[in-house]
């Protein structure tokens, strides 16, 4: 799962009040854009932006292809649940309807304001005037998120396969609010003095820098009200992050009390770096700047690994260090702890030498991280992304028999699929059929039908329902 | 009229159908609403958590699968 | 407890657009946006394009822009800003360089109201295209009334070409010896990230049969590395950018309005090659495929070709009767054939049936031998 789309998740989620607020800030406006919209809908709200009138439903349909009716309804269904776009009916004298689309107004206006520049909502961070030797580098702040980042997943894996405490640089002490977000979103366990990683807790390691962050962001944000912070607030000052730029200081006079709050929560992350707790301005990370872009710039996209990339690259989890060979026999030139952890979660580990471990991976070893929740997937990509230089130069980087095996390990306890949702029969006719079963196909909503039978499944009725009633006036 | 009747619509292949019929059977037809094809059945939601776990048992009881050897 | 359960596990993978590079060639011929001062001055050209330039990096994470001007007397690039010309500013989103900052930032750091990425882009053009035409004299537009977009047609092109190389991430193997890397390009098997580039001509100037040739080798290039050309013409018309969008799947607008010209950018050609896939786009329709004459630069219906280097002429008078392209011996004249005659169809009829007989005989004299003894 990409990072966008969990907080795309969370943001549908959201009810209109909440989005037409979000919608006041030109930064905000940006973010959802960029890098929340899927790429269809990006296309169709710049169609539109800019539009004079409505786009009538037809013209915008003459405007597809036939083949991509399905992409359309799902970025039709996007922009109706985020509030960007607002259907219109229009009853002509001679009773014929038209459908048009338009914009949400507030969205619109931030929309064009943050393209033209223009306003005066000061959206984009004000930066700090700080100047001469009192800047930090961009170096350092690298280090700085690189290091608050790995002590808290260390503090999640680490206890769990009995590596705890002793740290060789990382393992450091994590902050008690860290702590009970972790907690709150489940992604750990603690029984008195013993903390246990939890089946998210394990999808949370696996995952790109990125997606993590996402993820406990969202722990964050749904526990924002009990801590008397306003959603909106944190989610506009969040994505007002993501569109600041690293090496620059923000002053933190613009910000209001639930922002600054936020800030002492975020330093703890290795989000934003203070100075001090006082300090009147605060740098982004790499972690914060790249919120609201995937996979951040191109060159950073080569060294997607769990640390920061750049900078850092010469460390030795940059460079990729695992060998695996036919026999299932794995070999990590690596005695970062956190590293080893995250391989001890689906291989057995057998030996450890100064600069390596050893093990290999066995059917127990891998149907335990099944169980746990890890994918096959995610281990595979996970191996991939570390691989040694000699393991990149192979047609597949992995072993194809590895790869299949541990695919195969996996499907041995994966016999059912479930969805919950609702079935639609007892259909009139056939026409009838077919016009919902449609309707349901491009809404994306359609997960099993069967036209012998006229019925078929789907995850989410809604919309479904509404399509009906308006049909039957 | 178009009937919408909720649930969980359960993907899985057709001997794992066999035997969740064969325990809905068993138990009073208490967790199966409809069999909608060789592949898909709906159960109750309430259910679902009940119908796995029986599943699982059931499948731990009749495929003793020779556990593959951990040695080198 | 859901060992046999496996929804969750499928990761279910968006597969994000690939980051798309759009190089624009913006005609900044001052003949030529004289004429349309009256209905779409330069200034609310460029304007329409910064937004639009902005909307285009704000459709995806890793989008990039390049911004050319074809000019009357040089092609000259707006953005990114040559490096030779500011030593030390990256030109890639957010990553820059702390050191050299001072001079280059100020202005616009300033600005809390704009996304930093957009404010970046659009001071680079602003600033170039300022100094560009600060530097056009009299004598440069006196000696030509055209612009030079073969030349920028070629830059933009090695842009792409430049990019596309830099996109692709290569793995440590390779980065430690790049020749090998460019070496097996072709067959590499890394997955790489792929750029989609396309380029975007925004055309004022008329007659550009007098680039023939550059413009159109410009074309096969763009043709065989699959980059579209789109072309947005304001005023004048021609022929050979007809072409250039036609041969290269581009979108060829002739709007019939200039003073809307950003939402014609904004639906017409926003749209990068994902989007495009399910999307109607605008095609030249009609397109006028004649070609122009080397020797004169004149668009030809029918003409002559060189043999060697199909060189197009619209005369047989060569000088010398040696083609101007390759310098090959060419006596055109000898291939002004007066109409070709008729053939009476009786003659026809009878060698046919002459020529018949003789194949269908089996292990028959020759045939040079058996004609003469019938007659």
């Amino acid at each position: 799962m990409s990072s966008s789309s969990q907080a795309l998740e969370y943001l549908e989620q959201q009810p209109l009040k909440t989005h037409t607020k979000l919608y006041e800030q030109p930064s905000t406006v940006l973010a959802i854009f960029r890098c929340m919209l899927p790429h269809l809908a990006k296309t169709l709200v710049m169609a539109m932006l800019y539009m004079t009138g409505p786009f009538p439903a037809d013209d915008l349909d003459a405007w597809f292809r036939a083949d991509g009716k399905k992409d359309k309804g799902k970025a039709l269904t996007v922009l109706d649940r985020l509030h960007i776009m607002t259907t219109a009916v229009a009853v002509a004298v001679t009773g014929a309807r038209t459908t048009t689309y338009g914009l949400a107004p507030r969205f619109a206006t931030s929309l064009r304001e943050a393209l033209t520049g223009g306003g005066s909502h000061r959206s984009f961070g004000v930066p700090a005037s700080t100047t001469g030797a009192e800047r930090v580098t961009v170096h350092f702040l690298e280090q700085y998120a690189t290091k608050q980042w790995e002590n808290i997943l260390f503090y999640m894996v680490g206890s769990t396969v009995g590596l705890a405490g002793g740290g060789e640089g990382v393992g450091g002490e994590v902050g008690e609010g860290t702590k009970a977000l972790l907690k709150m979103g489940e992604f750990i366990h603690i029984a008195g003095r013993n903390v246990r990683i939890t089946k998210k807790g394990f999808e949370f390691v696996l995952r790109d820098t990125n997606a993590q962050v996402w993820s406990l962001l969202i722990v964050y944000l749904q526990n924002a009200p009990a801590l008397g912070m306003s959603e909106t607030d944190v989610l506009s000052f969040l994505f007002l992050l993501g569109s600041l730029s690293i090496g620059q200081d923000y002053t933190t006079s613009t910000l209001s009390p639930t922002q600054l709050q936020m800030l002492e929560d975020l330093s703890a992350f290795g989000i934003v770096y203070r100075p001090s707790s006082t300090s009147p301005s605060f740098y982004p990370t790499r972690l914060a700047v790249t919120l609201t872009s995937d996979s951040g710039s191109l060159q950073q996209r080569s060294t997607t690994t769990t640390t920061t990339p750049k900078e850092t690259r010469g460390s030795a989890t940059e460079k990729g260090f695992i060998i695996i060979e036919t026999n299932y026999r794995l070999y990590a030139y690596t005695n970062s702890l956190l590293s080893i952890a995250i391989l001890s979660l689906f291989t057995k580990l057998t030996t450890r030498f100064p600069n390596l471990v050893s093990g290999k991976l066995t059917r127990d070893s891998i149907s335990r991280a099944v169980k746990l929740g890890i994918s096959s997937a995610q281990i595979i990509s996970y191996l991939q992304a570390h691989a040694h230089p000699q393991m990149m130069r192979n047609t597949t980087i992995l072993p194809p028999t590895v790869m299949d095996q541990i695919r195969l390990w996996e499907y041995e306890g994966e016999r059912v699929e479930t969805t919950s949702g609702y079935v639609m029969k007892e259909f009139e006719s056939e026409k009838e059929y077919r016009d919902l079963v449609e309707y349901a196909e491009s809404l994306g909503v359609l997960v099993w039908r069967s036209d012998a039978r006229r019925c078929f499944f789907v995850d989410q009725i809604d919309q479904i329902g509404t399509y009906l009633q308006r049909k039957k006036k | 009229m178009v009937k919408a009747v909720k649930g969980t619509l359960v993907k899985c292949d057709a001997s794992i159908k066999a035997m969740l019929v064969d325990i809905d059977e068993k138990h009073g037809h208490d967790f199966i609403i409809e069999e909608l094809d060789e592949e898909h059945i709906l159960v109750k939601d309430t259910k679902i958590a009940e119908l796995k776990s029986r599943l699982q048992g059931m499948m731990k009881e009749r495929l003793k699968e020779p556990e593959s050897s951990g040695s080198e | 407890m859901n060992a046999i359960d496996g929804t969750d596990r499928h990761i279910k993978q968006e597969d994000a657009p690939p980051p798309s590079l759009l190089s624009i060639v913006l005609d900044t011929n001052p003949h030529a946006w004289a004429h349309l001062s009256s209905t779409l001055p330069l200034h609310a050209c460029i304007s329409a394009l910064l937004v639009f330039i902005n909307a285009h990096l704000a459709s995806g994470n890793a989008n990039e822009v390049a911004v050319i001007a074809s000019h009357t007397h040089k092609a000259a690039w707006l953005y990114p800003t040559p490096k030779g010309n500011r030593p030390t500013h990256s030109t890639s989103n957010g990553a820059i360089d702390i050191d050299g900052e001072e001079a280059g930032r100020s202005g616009i750091q300033d600005n809390p109201n704009k996304y930093r990425p957009f404010a970046m882009v659009e001071t680079d053009i602003l600033k170039n295209l300022e100094k560009l035409l600060a530097e056009t004299k009299e004598t440069h537009l006196s000696s030509t009334p055209t612009t030079l977009i073969g030349g920028a047609l070629s830059l933009a092109l090695s842009y792409i070409s430049k990019s596309t190389i830099l996109a692709s991430p290569l793995d440590l193997s390779t980065a430690e010896n790049p020749l090998s890397s460019l070496a097996d390009s072709e067959t590499s098997h890394t997955a790489r990230v792929p750029l989609t580039s396309r380029i975007l001509i925004v055309s004022v100037s008329g007659d550009l049969a007098n680039q023939y040739i550059p413009v159109m080798n410009s074309i096969f290039a763009a043709q065989r590395k699959r980059i579209p050309i789109d072309i947005l013409k304001l005023a004048g018309d021609t022929v050979l950018l007809q072409q250039a969008s036609d041969a290269t799947g581009g979108v060829y607008v002739k709007p019939e309005r200039p003073e809307g010209l950003l939402q014609y950018l904004m639906m017409a050609f926003l749209p990068d090659a994902t989007a495009r896939r399910s999307l109607v786009m605008p095609s030249a329709g009609g397109v006028d495929f004649r070609a122009a004459c080397f020797c004169h630069r004149k668009v030809v219906d029918v003409g002559y070709v060189c043999s060697i280097c199909l060189s197009i002429f619209c005369e047989p008078n060569l000088p010398d009767n040696l083609c101007l392209t390759c310098g090959s011996y060419l006596s055109l004249r000898n291939a002004i054939t007066p109409a070709p005659a008729l053939i009476a169809k009786k003659k026809k009829k009878k060698k046919k049936i002459g020529g018949g007989t003789d194949s269908a005989t089996p292990g028959g004299t020759p045939a040079g031998g058996g004609t003469p003894m019938h007659s």
